[in-house]
Order: structure tokens, then sequence, then C-alpha cells
């Protein structure tokens, strides 16, 4: 008997052994993304579940755009109000869905702000309207709930390669990465190491993209409307019914872009109307120029705002949604420990020619 | 679903629970049902038809020659033996029909899994029980258990009936059983996800851009197949056996460090083992006793010829051998590339090894030194990977155009010794840093096979080495699987070379 329960004991601990150097290992291999080397679509996710429970008001989703766009740490420091930026790269509107639900675990936002790009970014014809690897990047850091199972499930549909068991089984997908695993995959603190940006990438530089010229309202009824991607569109769908269900002021944008239109414009609008929600394209000309938004020395390039354009459009819908729910009233401790950080890099940092 | 799969495991671990939680009486018959769900997860479910009616025929013949036994005595009539003659004629029919159709295409159907592997476990069965060596089974579901037993589906080994017959009997769980089985298969993954995939890269490359990769990486490409079909192959036949040993069953041992060989005769009896004595059993022995073979004999001796008459029906009885190798592995090329030209090279070596021993002598050569059998080694290994040529081309004209650039590697227009110190090494097919993984890996299997050489197993030599040795071993071994297999999207393994058969 003794034998058989020492047996036991060794297989146990064996396995144990085991079980914590393949997490390791995985946790090595598995790509990660910092503001070091690009959108810091890993830190914004893994940084979200260190946050303490119910204390952010305002969510932001949606792709590069809203990343540089919206600085929740501004919405802070001029509103009082607490926000995250769960914004990444190439967001498409499913992952935006899924991250908003899984957001709604741990968050009771009063507010979603969801920016619209990557319901044009591509065709009807093609469904998956993201490259798969930077949908797969931003759910790989998403904890196991039914949520993610109810995504990953979901996701072979669109994504063939997005197997449900390359996401149960992550190595599957991520052991050929031993050839290319470089500093960045061993910086496992910054995994979860709060930072003052909470999602927002900021960008310090200006292409001066020239012939910018808004959206005016006779544009827009003057042409046809634009629904987008199909697709995308039910996950909209879905989302604003998401945000109903939960009591929750959904506000739909267009960040500045040289890729919006008057097709655009006027669906969404017409859209936001019906759906008795609020549709903010800072293209369009009043918005435009009430939000003070220079293109040619406000955006990094031609779709992303820089560090002026992103505190111009914060400020802007900062002042909307203030108007709405007013101050942040639970711990905005998280929030206030940044501060101090915040206003000296703002006082530090000069937008400079590219 | 192939063995290197996930599902595999998965299946493998779900069969191994029902096993060994049930009474032991009925495990023979988990392992069934485990047998038939893999055969119609990774075959054409229909074709488990020409299974049932194989074993179906091997169990009716061998019951009946049985029960004629008991009631008559030991004799074999000739209705019995004209009845066992129709059995294995109907199964080599029927194998003809499915997977010769290299030869004569008569038919489009589908063949079973593992067809040429148990149509001659169940020839070696029915002759075994013909010659009393073994007792027909009375029922023939253990039969048909014999026949479908799921690990040896893919590539074998041939088992033999009275090596199997206590598989019907209950085992208790063990743990030894089942961490020795888990070793094996993780030495299988490494061997075949590890270095085969990636030597395959760089076989195939040379193969298929004969511009591109020509002159000396011909030759390397030649060198290195060898390596490949080894790890590749044997690579199953640890995950087979791995598999078999988790359920306390030990299948017979396909390779034994074939590498090591002196010669090339030697060298068959450790590569692919079962077939070979499948063979020699079933084929050469019997041929040899025949009545025109022993006139044959007789008639050398009465003219004064002893040696030629010895020469003349060990060659004629070898060659018959080697056809049926060779015809086995379905195609012409294979009676090219493993018959006549493993034939002719045995008979080369066992006619003129003591000449060759005269002339080592009259040099003064010792034999016994390490340089000496590295050569010899080498020699060998070069014989087989000629033949191997003819595993590889798609026929035989591509195997000879394959020689036919050997062979022009040394003109004035393919000669390219320069590729060995410019970097076009590191940069054939694969990156170096994978190339070092193969040479990693080569390294990995000599110490593995001095370890089996001295120890019987390597892993009899681990077992013996303290917990804080042992456990870093294998987590070494997983995480180089893991990390360094070729598995998984844009790498699905292939299909393994001896797979087909």
């Amino acid at each position: 008997m003794m034998k058989k329960i020492r047996t036991l004991i060794r297989a146990i601990s064996f396995f144990a052994v085991l079980f914590l150097l393949y997490k390791l290992c995985l946790t090595i291999v598995t790509p990660k993304s910092f503001m070091e080397n690009g959108f810091p679509t890993t830190s914004t996710y893994s940084d979200f579940y260190e946050l303490d429970k119910n204390t952010v008001d305002v969510i932001f989703l949606g792709s590069s755009n809203a990343v540089c766009g919206f600085i929740p740490q501004e919405l802070y420091s001029k509103y009082g109000i607490s926000g995250y930026n769960l914004a990444c790269e190439q967001q498409n509107l499913f992952t935006s869905y899924y991250w908003l639900e899984e957001a709604l675990r741990f968050q009771k936002p009063r507010t979603v702000v969801l920016d619209t790009a990557m319901l044009y970014l591509y065709d009807n014809e093609n469904l998956a309207a993201s490259v798969e690897g930077l949908t797969r990047k931003a759910f790989d850091f998403m904890r196991w709930s039914p949520v993610k199972l109810k995504a990953v499930i979901h996701m072979p549909k669109i994504w063939e390669s997005l197997s449900v068991k390359s996401f149960i089984f992550p190595m599957i997908a991520y052991h050929e990465r031993w050839e290319s695993i470089n500093l960045h995959d061993f910086k496992l603190d910054q995994l979860s190491r709060h930072s003052l940006w909470k999602g927002y990438l900021p960008l310090t530089r200006y292409a001066g993209v020239d012939g910018f010229v808004p959206i005016t309202e006779e544009q827009a009824l003057a042409g046809g409307a634009d629904a987008g991607n199909v697709f995308m569109l039910s996950y909209l769908d879905s989302i604003v019914a998401l945000c109903a269900e939960n009591n929750i002021d959904l506000i739909l944008t267009m960040a500045p872009s040289t890729f919006d239109d008057a097709g655009k414009y006027r669906f969404l609008s017409e859209y936001a109307s019906e759906k008795g929600i609020t549709y903010i394209d800072f293209n369009e000309k009043t918005v435009y120029e009430d939000s003070a938004l220079e293109f040619f020395v406000d955006c990094h390039d031609d779709a992303h705002c820089n560090l002026n354009g992103a505190l111009k459009i914060t400020d802007y819908i900062g002042n909307i949604i203030y108007e709405r729910i007013g101050k942040s009233t639970g711990d905005v401790s998280e929030w206030e420990s940044f501060e101090a950080a915040y206003r000296k890099y703002l006082d530090e940092t000069v937008v400079e020619s590219n | 679903m192939t063995i290197t799969s996930l599902y595999y495991l998965a299946f493998v671990a779900a069969a191994l629970f029902c096993y060994y939680i049930i009474p032991r009486k009925w495990q023979w018959i988990e392992l069934l049902f485990s047998s038939i769900v893999f055969y119609c997860l990774a075959a054409v479910p229909g074709t488990l038809v020409y299974l049932l009616i194989s074993t179906a025929m091997a169990w009716i013949v061998t019951n009946g020659l049985d029960r004629y036994r008991e009631k008559e005595g030991s004799g074999t009539p000739l209705f019995w033996k004209a009845a066992i003659g129709t059995t294995i004629f109907l199964d080599l029919g029927l194998w003809f029909l499915l997977k010769g159709t290299s030869y004569v295409k008569i038919t489009d159907w589908v063949a079973a899994l593992g067809m040429g592997y148990y149509t001659l476990q169940l020839i070696g069965y029915t002759i075994d029980c013909c010659w009393g060596t073994a007792r027909a089974q009375a029922n023939p579901l253990k039969l048909l258990l014999f026949t479908s037993f799921f690990p040896q589906m893919i590539t074998g080994p041939i088992s033999r009936y009275r090596d199997l017959e206590r598989m019907y009997e209950g085992r208790r769980f063990s743990y030894l059983n089942l961490a020795h089985g888990a070793q094996r298969i993780l030495w299988g993954y490494f061997k075949k996800l590890v270095i085969a995939e990636r030597a395959g890269v760089m076989v195939d490359a040379v193969w298929a851009n004969p511009d591109e990769y020509g002159g000396l990486f011909t030759w390397m490409a030649l060198m290195l197949y060898p390596i490949q079909m080894y790890t590749d192959f044997s690579g199953c036949m640890d995950i087979v056996l791995g598999t078999a040993e988790m359920f306390g069953i030990k299948l017979a041992e396909n390779f034994r460090n074939p590498f090591l060989a002196l010669t090339s005769q030697e060298f068959w009896q450790r590569w692919h083992i079962t077939l070979g004595t499948w063979a020699k059993d079933y084929v050469l022995y019997p041929l040899l006793k025949t009545r025109l073979f022993i006139k044959m004999n007789t008639f050398f001796k009465r003219k004064g010829h002893k040696k030629a008459g010895k020469f003349f029906t060990t060659s004629l009885g070898m060659l018959a051998l080697w056809l049926v190798i060779g015809f086995w592995h379905g195609a012409y090329k294979y009676i090219v590339g493993v018959s006549l030209w493993y034939w002719l090279v045995l008979l080369f070596e066992e006619y003129s090894s003591p000449l060759l021993g005269r002339l080592y002598a009259k040099m003064g050569c010792d034999t016994g030194s390490f340089g000496f059998q590295f050569l010899r080694r080498i020699k060998t290994y070069s014989v087989y990977a000629i033949g191997a040529v003819f595993f590889r081309a798609d026929s035989v004209r591509d195997g000879i155009h394959f020689i036919g650039r050997l062979i022009g590697t040394f003109s004035r227009k393919n000669w390219n010794p320069w590729i060995l110190f410019d970097g076009s090494i590191p940069a054939w097919a694969i990156t170096g840093k994978n190339l070092n993984l193969i040479v990693f890996g080569v390294f990995v299997l000599a110490i593995a096979a001095v370890l089996r050489e001295r120890y019987g197993y390597a892993r009899i030599w681990l077992d013996k080495q303290p917990l804080m040795f042992r456990w870093p071993v294998y987590m070494i071994f997983l995480f180089i699987v893991i990390l360094y297999g070729r598995y998984g999207r844009g790498f699905e393994a292939a299909e393994f070379i001896y797979g087909g058969f």
C-alpha cells in the first residue's frame, strides 16, 4: 500500500512540475506585444485583469484608431472619470463584442465608446475583417471563462486556422516561434505591470498628411449609405444589444481618418439614430471643428491620432460623457496614483514632425 | 487520426482508462472495441470488411483443421492442405486486388488499413496452425483482436500469434508499464517530429529541385535519406510499441540499431526485423525444404560440386525471399531497390567475405580496430542508402534518374564542392537552426544506440539513474518535442513512410 501511495505521489509531483514548466514555456513562446515593440495588446489585456473590480466607468473599444485615440488618464485628469482602453490593433467587432462581454465580468462600466472603423476595413467577400493572427493575439491573454469558450468555439467558423484545440493547447500554434524568441518574450513582469496608459498608445510624431477634407452634412445626404461588412454589422448589433441589456450608454465613434467618407458617415448616423445611441464622427465638419482638430499636425499618419490629436478627441468625448454621468464616484486611486506621472509626461513631451 | 496527433493521445488515454477499470477477463473485449473504433477513425470504416473476411477465413480453416486433428490425429490430409492453400491464396488475392494496383490496376476500391501487415500475420498464423506450432484460436473475436490490435495497424510490426496470445489474459495496472510506454512514445515523437520531418524537407528539396540542388547536394540527400527513413519508421514503431506496452502487451521489436551493422546481412537482421523473420520462416526455410531444392542439392552433391550446389540453392532461395519482400512493398521500384539490389549485395558479401578476409590479413589490417569497424559501418550504411533511393523515388525510372544525377556530380558542369564552405548547407531548404537540430538529434540517437547495445534498452540504463537525473532528462525530451517538433499549423506531420503498406 505504501509503495502505491509513494508511486502516486511521485506521479503527481512529476506532472505538477511538468505542468508548471509547460505554463512557463507557453508564456515564453506566446507572442507578446508591449509598447516597446508595437501596439501594447498584451499588456492592455493582462493589466486589465489586475484592476480592482467595479472601478472602471468608461471602456473604449475598437481598432488601432481607438488605441491611439482615447487616453483614459486624460479622461480622469480632466473630468475625474475612470476609464480603460480595451481597443487593440485591428480589433474587429467580433473581438470587441467578446472583450466587452469579458469586461462586464469584472467591471460595471456606465459608458462604452466603440470606434467603428473595422466595420469597413474589408468588403463583404472577406468575412473575417481582420488579420487572424491579430485576432488570436487579442484572445491569447483573455482568461478562460464561458465568454472565451463561446468566442473560441465560434472562431474556427470565421478563421479556419483558429481552431478550438489551438486555443486549448496554444503550443500547437506557437511552438514554431522557437526560432524567433527574443528579449520581449522574457519580459514576463510586464504582463501585469500597471501603467498610466491603460491601453492607450501615445504616438508623438505627425506625418503632415495634406488634403484632409471633413465630411459635410450635404455630402452625406447627397450619396448613399455604406453598411460595411455584414458580418461585422451583426456584431455591432450584438454590442448594441449587450449595452442595452446592461444599461450602458453606448457611443459610436469614428476617429480622424482619411478612410472615412460620406457613405459611412450617413450609414452610421442613421444606424445610431435608429438604435437611439450617439454617433460621433471626428471626420464630420462640425465635430472636427468643435474638437479643434487639425489633421495635418494632430495625426501620426492618415488614420491614427498622435498625442495632440488624442488629447483633443478624448477631451471632446470626455465632455459628452461627463455631461451624462458626471465624475466617477467609486475608487479612483488607480488613476490618481498616475496623475503626477501623466502630467509630467505631457509637460515633457513635444509632438514633432516625422 | 494519425498517431502523431493529439487525438491519438486522447484516444489512447481513454482506451487505457477503460482498460484498467474494467474486470481483467473483459479487458480483451475493450481492446477489440478500441481497435475497431480506432480503425473507423483512422481509415474508411467500410474497408473493415476486408479484415473481417480474412480473419473469418483464417478462423474457419484453422478451427476446422484443429477439430479434424482432435478426432483423427496430428496429420494434415490433402483436403486441409488445399483448404489452407486456398485461404492463403485468397488472402494474397485480396491483398493484390487492393494493394497491388501498381502492378495491375484491377479496381479503384480503397484498401484496408494495415492490409500488408495483417495479411502476413494471418498467413503466418494459418501456417503455424498447419505446422502445429500454434493452436487455433477458438474464439473468432479473439482472432479478430490479433488481426486488428490498433497500435500495430499503421505500420506493423508483423506480430506472431504465439507472441500475442498473452494479450487475451487480463493485465493488472502497472505504473512501470505505463511509464515505460510513455517514455517510448516520447522517444518516437522525438525521432519523427524533431528529426525525420526536418530531414524530409531537405531530402525533398533535392529530389524536387535538381537545378537548385545539384552536384554534392544529391550525395548529401542520398546519405541523409536513410536517417529520415530510420527516424520516421522506427519513430513510428516506438510510438506503436510504447502504446502496446502501456496496455501491458509486448510487441515484437522491428529495429535494433541498424546503422551499427557491420555487414548488409547484419543490417537486415536489425532493420524491419519482423518482415525479415517472417519471410525467412514462411518463405525461405520452407522453400529450402521442398523436394525440388533437396533434389537440386543432391544433384550437385552427386556431381561433386557440393559448394556450388549450396551456392545455387541458397541464392535461389534468397532470391525468392527478396522477391517476396519487394513484392509485398507493392510496386516495381521496390522489386528493383529492395529485392534485386539487396539480393545481389548479400550474395556478393556472402561469397566475397573469405576472400576479403584473406586480403585484409595480408595487408595487416586490424579488423577489430575502431577505425576498421567504423569504415565497415559506413560501407553498410552507403549500400543501404543506394537501395533506399528506390524507396524515395516515384518509380524505377525516377530512381535510375537520381542515380544518374549522383554519377553526374563528378562532371565539370555539376561539380560544386564550394557548397561545403560557402554557407549553402545551412541554407539547404531549412534554416541553420533547424540543421543544428538535426545534428543534435543524430548525436542523441548515437548515444541512445550505444546505451542500447550495452544495456538492452537505453531506458534500462536510465531507470538506474537517480530521480534528480531521470526527471530532467524526461522533461527536456518532452519540451524538445513540444517546442521543436514539426507539428501543428503548416507542419501537419507527413504520413509515415511505412504507413502505406
